[in-house]
């Protein structure tokens, strides 16, 4: 009876301990005791007059194993992609936002993420201990092979996209590419004035799939909106390390169905037992380091000469991170 | 995702309709408290509810979590806090004649009246307002699902529900004017 007694305080210990810990914070780190007090409440509140640390980081997230484990569920992933970035729209407006330089945010975010700490996030290191790897020896190696550009202008001067819009876009580009390959990414990034039909802004702010384009089965393709039509939805800040709130959003948001990409290319493989790819579940959590720029917002990467807020990624191991050499959460 | 409550300790009282030493009750009371609290843990210990790929959605999710979690906790003071002094539900079936709050926190705190899991939540935010609209699935059960579109309104209080409208998601979807059936490809956010 003293043992049954014994092990009950223990117990008791444990248990209480448990109830805090889940109590405090879900998966995601979110605090659930507390009512979020705006929908953009990671934005930083700024003081022009105060120092650039005044304001409200982004949300740091949890830095436990995901309650959830992510496994594979027999499908490939995808190793060294090629990266087609298919700017749609006009690209090119005195908006601040869907500008070349705008463009430039995201070409120079895709042309330095190869290799990065950010990528190897999806590797075996000394900090993750596994990578991603699926079917027929395949395995996300944290590089990207080319990036490509191209501006597409408008679909028979569409702007708002159904699915099957998006689809013929990636179906019109390869086209001129010779036909796709399944070695590819194709991403359609769409200018502000342009809305996906299917839930951009209030479902969702990007997606990614795969499905036959031409005559080529398993293209993988996915959609990013310009964040600037809805920042308190698709953009974690409302003021940006690259002064394009949109496109800083969008970088994110690129990032996240970049490695649910290379991780579950053909929705069939790393997901939880509830359909969350890796992406998901970091979703919208920036790590506990971030820094701040000049201009007073928030990042936690840095990437050549340009800093960025990426979300977290998800590691093999169920555990969030933004740098998976340093192990950085 | 929405576990029932954990049992109740009814604990008996030393010197009352007691046949056992006291210290004996006490190990008990002990044991059978530890149990009573692994039940909780292992509520609490659920995953939440809220997980969605947007930002805005993320937040009315929690939203939406912990107003079912202040109705399944049974505290009106709890739920009361999420609401606007001036809320009311309009239910489908009768639109001129609102439940009142009062009305409606009494409700919530019946057993049952809580379980039941938010789905398809889409987020819309305007200003200092906010509209998440969703399908309340049973959790346990055969009800019919529901769907609710909630008005949000932001305050330096914190968010409060102003309105909810609810209605039956029952029923083949024809005649509704206006809808279109478009196509979708499968995708993940």
């Amino acid at each position: 009876m003293k043992t049954l007694f014994g092990i009950s305080l223990l117990a008791l210990g444990v248990a209480v301990t448990g109830t805090a810990r889940a109590d405090q914070h879900d998966e995601n780190g979110v605090d659930k005791g507390k009512i979020h007090h705006r929908l953009n409440d990671g934005a930083p509140e700024l003081n022009p007059q105060a120092p650039a640390t005044v304001g409200h980081a982004l949300t740091a997230g949890s830095t436990a194993t995901a309650s959830r484990a992510i496994t594979n569920h027999g499908g490939p992933v995808m190793g060294t992609p090629d990266v087609h970035l298919i700017w749609y729209g006009n690209w090119n407006q005195a908006n601040g936002s869907d500008t070349l330089a705008g463009q430039q945010i995201v070409q120079a975010f895709m042309g330095s993420i190869s290799g990065s700490p950010w990528m190897k996030i999806n590797t075996a290191t000394a900090v993750t201990g596994k990578g991603y790897t699926g079917s027929g020896g395949s395995s996300v190696s944290g590089n990207v092979a080319t990036v490509h550009n191209a501006n597409f202008g408008y679909l028979n001067g569409s702007k708002s996209l159904t699915d099957a819009n998006i689809a013929t876009v990636v179906s019109n580009y390869v086209a001129t590419q010779g036909g796709a390959t399944t070695n590819a990414i194709y991403f359609v990034l769409t200018s502000s004035d342009v809305t996906a039909s299917s839930g951009f802004c209030t479902q969702y702010c990007g997606w990614h799939t795969q499905g036959t384009v031409g005559s080529v089965a398993n293209v993988k393709y996915s959609f990013v909106g310009n964040a600037n039509r809805c920042l308190a939805s698709c953009a974690p800040q409302t003021n940006s390390p690259n002064g394009n709130a949109g496109v800083d959003g969008m970088v994110s948001v690129l990032a996240h169905e970049l490695v649910e990409t290379l991780s579950d290319p053909q929705l069939n493989a790393w997901y939880d037992n509830q359909g969350a790819e890796n992406g998901d579940k970091c979703a919208w959590t920036f790590g506990g380091a971030q820094k701040v720029a000049a201009n007073g917002s928030f990042y936690n990467v840095t990437l050549g000469t340009r800093n960025y807020a990426i979300q977290r990624n998800l590691a093999a191991n169920s555990k969030c991170y933004v740098d998976a050499v340093t192990g950085q959460q | 995702m929405y576990a029932r409550r954990p049992p109740l300790f009814l604990g008996e009282r030393c010197g009352q309709t007691v046949l056992k030493p006291c210290a004996s009750l006490a190990r008990r009371r002990v044991l059978a408290g530890t149990l009573a609290l692994l039940a909780a843990a292992a509520v609490s210990a659920q995953p939440a509810a809220a997980q969605h790929a947007t930002r805005a959605g993320q937040t009315l999710s929690e939203l939406e979590a912990q107003l079912l979690q202040a109705a399944r906790a049974s505290d009106p003071a709890q739920l009361g806090a999420m609401l606007d002094a001036d809320f009311e539900m309009i239910v489908a079936q009768a639109p001129t004649a609102p439940v009142a709050r009062e009305d409606w926190v009494a409700a919530m705190r019946q057993r049952g009246a809580a379980d039941w899991v938010v789905q398809g939540l889409s987020a819309r935010e305007f200003g200092e307002a906010a509209v998440a609209a969703f399908v309340l699935r049973a959790a346990h059960g055969q009800a019919a699902p529901l769907y609710v579109v909630d008005t949000w309104q932001h305050s330096a209080a914190g968010w409060r529900l102003v309105v909810r409208h609810v209605a039956p998601a029952t029923g083949p979807r024809k005649g509704i004017p206006g809808d279109v059936q478009t196509p979708a490809v499968q995708k993940k956010y």
